[in-house]
């Protein structure tokens, strides 16, 4: 090997180290944090391995610690359980309707060529901001009274946002069977429904895994929905982010608490991986045997089929949406219906008119370029490390870096919220290196900085993976043939690799953005919009200025206006990425 | 054991190929093959006999028993799929025995069956293993073993090999003969291999687009084609389009150095003669052959002998099989024997005399 190689091996191998650095010493100090006790937690200058360990903080999530024994800070924190409770219910009862819904809307797509078309149309939800759908929903439950604040209502609101990629994951999976399974159970005496539950549970339980791991990973990990939608029976996620404060922040439980969020996504990833390893052989068995679509055969449509899935279109895809815009109209008042409506309009102006709004639109956008900068490079490091033969052990490494995939964007929040605290590791770290001293959260522009920061880390797994999984098409003969030209691994890369990458780094662009767009989580865990309005992002704006403040007609005008921008920007991105 | 027949039978399919008026009858115990390019509406046929599909027209009848209307599993036949559709969840034992235990067949005559089809089909020592760890054969054996369990009144194959490689496939299309034939099934075969039809089917029907071209016995497609695509499908033929000159009441075509009287009122005319029948580097033979001259373009080395391709005077190239050596660009004398030129119409595709 020549010197210029082992130079680009060391710089890719460095590159590759600051990128797990980066995403692990916050992973740790929070894990570090859940094992201190009260005099450690908040102890300036911070340690980094807890010098006296203690699993209080764990078991206070689940009882009331005795104060003789373990002093007044405990006092003020009261058991997680119930929240817990909440969660796993909400959890498996989403998983059930999902799983349901999505199944049906597998058989029924072949019956029905209106479902098989309309079906996908359930992913635009997730186009929609969360907290636009979040006041539909509040404007749907003030019709259907009783799902508010109910189970079966937060499930409903999930079970929107997941059906469509359910739905995508089942089809693509099933659709890539030959029908000639279910013709041939049939010719032994199957009914068409029989051999399509047969065949499906047979030689679809990978994606029947996949499509359960993300209702699961969405409906535990969701806050927004937990937070609007219920008051008393609110999920684990919401107790991380409401403490208040009196006897100073109790680090060590809410570290224990995002620690016990984060793990259940985590467990399951690991039990699931080699499931789905074990069955991805069937898979390439029918990969083998032909393409990887087969045609399915064409049958009769039967309209009545259709019914149900309209019911269901309207009442997720189409309702919340259009309630978010009537949400004034709908609740009880003695105003007349003329008066309403000039309130509303005016409304709209006001919204339209506000600074603040704007400055948190713009808030919001710079997030959201700086968070797309820097995934891209974390996802092009990806591409350029694992193009070349798979990247040999390197690859591991990156693997490695998709856990905040598995850890909620409240949980991210709270983590880097004990990172940036005043005088925390930090600024402990950064006064090492000899930098002046920043007030991360107390600084308007630090405060930004750090939400930032956070939710960078919570987004570099969805580009490792989409950019991973891109690198993975290019076919070797591409850059064997730029490199029997005489170009080196940069010039291949930049020349050959990249302009085949497009639409991957599109894709990465539109998830990150989207996911991006809708940020509510960081913010409210990690400054609640502080210091003053530094990092108020247009969901948190819409929650605290409308939603909170009980304001109908402005939530109304706000998450219709915000809700509008955020489709035709996602329409614009699709748009383009077709194109590639 | 049953013949099988279709009156007047219409599908029409959205997207695909149609068939209209379809006629077909197929007799006790024969294997017969349905031949045809992809797209020409053959596996339709079988998915109607099936009963995959429901006819729009027409009647579909099992010796004397009408099965138009009956569902697939009350029909008696069995069929192999293109993918096989051997379960990937299930073992080759439970694969096999699914048809049986479906019908709530005791388990211990489930078990003789499948050890009497097994051994039938020299499977037993994988009986145990699930499907992907098998050989292209062994599927193909097992698919075929979980057709034969119920004892089907007829055999259903639906390009069957089309997923396996040259050698196997040529053993394979021998084991399906042999088990159509020593159990005396009827058997409907679809493939779009003119090779595999030619050498497994009893008699052959050719179609395109939706249409049934020709039905006939291998040896009749082969030396005696009444249908211009099927000369073209299935034998390795040179052929050649001319205008018709029609004069006093009489058509004729030249041909070479010939003159070709044929039958009157066609507006083209279409020659095919066989690729053997191009005598190559020939002098003098008498005036009882086509005779001309033209220009080696390419060789195309065979086993025991080679093709070579001749371009002539106006642009026509001809193919002719030879033991001789030829240079490229070498002129070379050729004759053809004028009563193996088959002629036929240029619109309608159908011999003339």
């Amino acid at each position: 090997m020549d010197n210029s190689r082992i130079l680009g091996r060391f710089f890719e191998t460095i590159s590759l180290l600051i990128l797990l650095f980066f995403i692990y010493i916050p992973f740790f100090w929070a894990v570090s944090t859940s094992f201190k006790g009260p005099q450690e937690w908040a102890a300036r200058p911070p340690t980094i391995v807890p010098t006296n360990p203690t699993i209080a903080n764990y078991l206070i999530q689940f009882q009331q610690l005795p104060r003789e024994i373990y002093g007044s800070w405990y006092a003020a924190y009261g058991p997680a359980t119930p929240f817990i409770v909440n969660s796993l219910i909400v959890t498996v009862l989403t998983i059930f309707l999902t799983f349901g819904a999505a199944l049906s809307m597998t058989y029924l797509s072949k019956i029905s060529r209106v479902i098989s078309r309309m079906s996908p149309h359930f992913l635009f939800v997730d186009a929609i901001p969360k907290i636009s759908m979040a006041v539909g929903f509040l404007a749907l439950f003030t019709l259907l009274r009783g799902l508010y604040d109910s189970y079966y209502g937060l499930s409903i609101a999930y079970l929107a946002e997941t059906l469509g990629l359910a739905i995508i994951t089942l089809r693509i999976f099933y659709e890539s069977l030959p029908p000639d399974i279910e013709e041939s159970m049939m010719l032994m005496g199957y009914g068409r429904f029989r051999a399509f539950i047969s065949n499906f549970f047979s030689n679809c339980r990978t994606a029947l895994l996949l499509a359960i791991f993300l209702t699961f990973v969405f409906s535990w990990q969701d806050f927004t929905y937990a937070l609007i939608l219920t008051n008393f029976k609110s999920t684990v996620t919401v107790r991380l982010a409401s403490f208040t404060h009196e006897v100073g922040e109790l680090f060590g439980p809410r570290a224990a608490l995002s620690i016990l969020i984060g793990v259940p996504a985590l467990i399951l990833t690991l039990a699931l991986f080699s499931r789905i390893r074990e069955y991805y052989p069937n898979v390439q068995l029918y990969e083998m045997t032909g393409s990887k679509k087969y045609p399915q055969p064409r049958i009769k449509s039967e309209p009545l089929a259709s019914i149900p899935f309209l019911l269901l279109y309207i009442m997720l895809l189409i309702a919340p949406f259009i309630m978010s815009g009537l949400y004034w109209f709908l609740l009880p008042s003695e105003l007349p219906a003329s008066q309403r409506l000039i309130l509303q309009g005016v409304r709209y102006a006001d919204a339209l008119t506000s600074h603040q709004y704007m400055l948190s639109l713009l808030r919001t956008w710079i997030i959201t370029v700086i968070t797309i900068a820097s995934t891209i490079s974390a996802g092009l490091l990806t591409a350029y490390i694992t193009v070349y033969e798979g990247g040999g052990w390197r690859r591991y490494l990156l693997f490695l870096t998709m856990i905040p995939l598995f850890i909620p964007p409240i949980v991210s929040g709270y983590i880097f919220r004990i990172i940036f605290y005043p005088s925390g590791p930090t600024e402990a770290f950064l006064e090492l290196l000899g930098i002046p001293k920043v007030t991360w959260l107390s600084d308007p522009a630090g405060a930004l900085a750090a939400v930032i920061t956070a939710n960078v880390w919570s987004s570099i797994p969805f580009a490792v993976l989409i950019m991973y999984g891109g690198a993975r098409t290019v076919g070797r003969e591409y850059w064997m043939s730029s490199m029997v030209m005489g170009a080196g691994r940069l010039r291949t890369f930049t020349s050959v690799i990249v302009p085949r990458l497009w639409r991957y780094i599109l894709l990465t662009t539109l998830l990150v953005s989207i996911h991006t767009f809708e940020i509510f989580d960081i913010p409210y865990i990690m400054t609640f919009g502080g210091p003053g309005t530094a990092t108020e992002t247009v969901s948190f704006y819409i929650y605290n200025n409308a939603i909170k403040a009980g304001d109908a007609a402005l939530s109304s005008a706000l998450s219709v206006i915000t809700g509008v921008i955020q489709i035709l920007y996602t329409y614009l991105l699709i748009h383009m990425l077709r194109r590639f | 054991m049953v013949g099988v027949r279709l009156e007047n039978v219409s599908k029409s399919v959205v997207g695909g190929t149609s068939i209209k008026g379809l006629n077909l009858n197929i007799s006790d115990g024969e294997f017969f093959v349905i031949a045809g390019p992809p797209g020409s509406g053959k596996s339709l046929v079988l998915r109607l006999v099936a009963g995959l599909e429901k006819p729009d027209e027409g009647e579909i009848y099992l010796g004397d028993e009408r099965i138009t209307d009956l569902p697939p599993h009350r029909r008696g036949v069995s069929m192999v799929f293109q993918s096989l559709a051997l379960y990937p969840n299930k073992t080759v034992f439970d694969n096999i025995a699914f048809p049986l235990r479906i019908r709530k067949v005791s388990e211990s005559t489930v078990r003789k069956r499948v050890n009497e089809v097994a051994q039938f089909l020299r499977i037993e020592h994988v009986l145990h293993k699930y499907p992907r760890f098998l050989s292209g054969g062994e599927q193909q054996r097992v698919a075929v073993a979980r057709a034969m369990i119920l004892n089907p009144r007829v055999f259903l194959f639906d390009q069957p090999l089309a997923n396996l490689d040259a050698v196997i496939r040529i053993a394979m299309r021998d084991e399906i003969r042999r088990i159509a034939k020593e159990t005396g099934i009827t058997s409907i075969y679809v493939t779009h291999e003119n090779v595999e039809a030619l050498s497994i089917g009893d008699r052959i029907a050719y179609m395109e687009k939706g249409k049934i071209v020709e039905i006939g016995t291998p040896e009749d497609f082969l030396k005696n084609p009444q249908d211009f695509r099927v000369a073209r499908y299935f034998g390795d033929v040179n052929y050649v389009q001319l205008l018709a000159e029609n004069t006093d009441g009489r058509s004729s075509v030249t041909f070479l150095n010939r003159r070709i009287e044929v039958s009157p009122n066609h507006s083209k005319i279409i020659l095919a003669f066989h690729i053997n029948e191009v005598k190559l580097g020939v002098n003098e033979l008498g005036d009882r052959y086509l005779t001309g001259e033209g220009e080696v373009v390419m060789v195309e080395e065979r086993v025991r002998n080679r093709v070579c391709s001749i371009r002539l005077g106006d642009g026509v190239e001809l193919r002719a099989i030879t033991d001789k050596r030829f240079e490229i660009g070498e002129r070379v004398k050729f004759a053809i024997s004028p009563d193996k030129i088959y002629l036929y119409d240029g619109d309608t595709m159908s011999r003339l005399s």
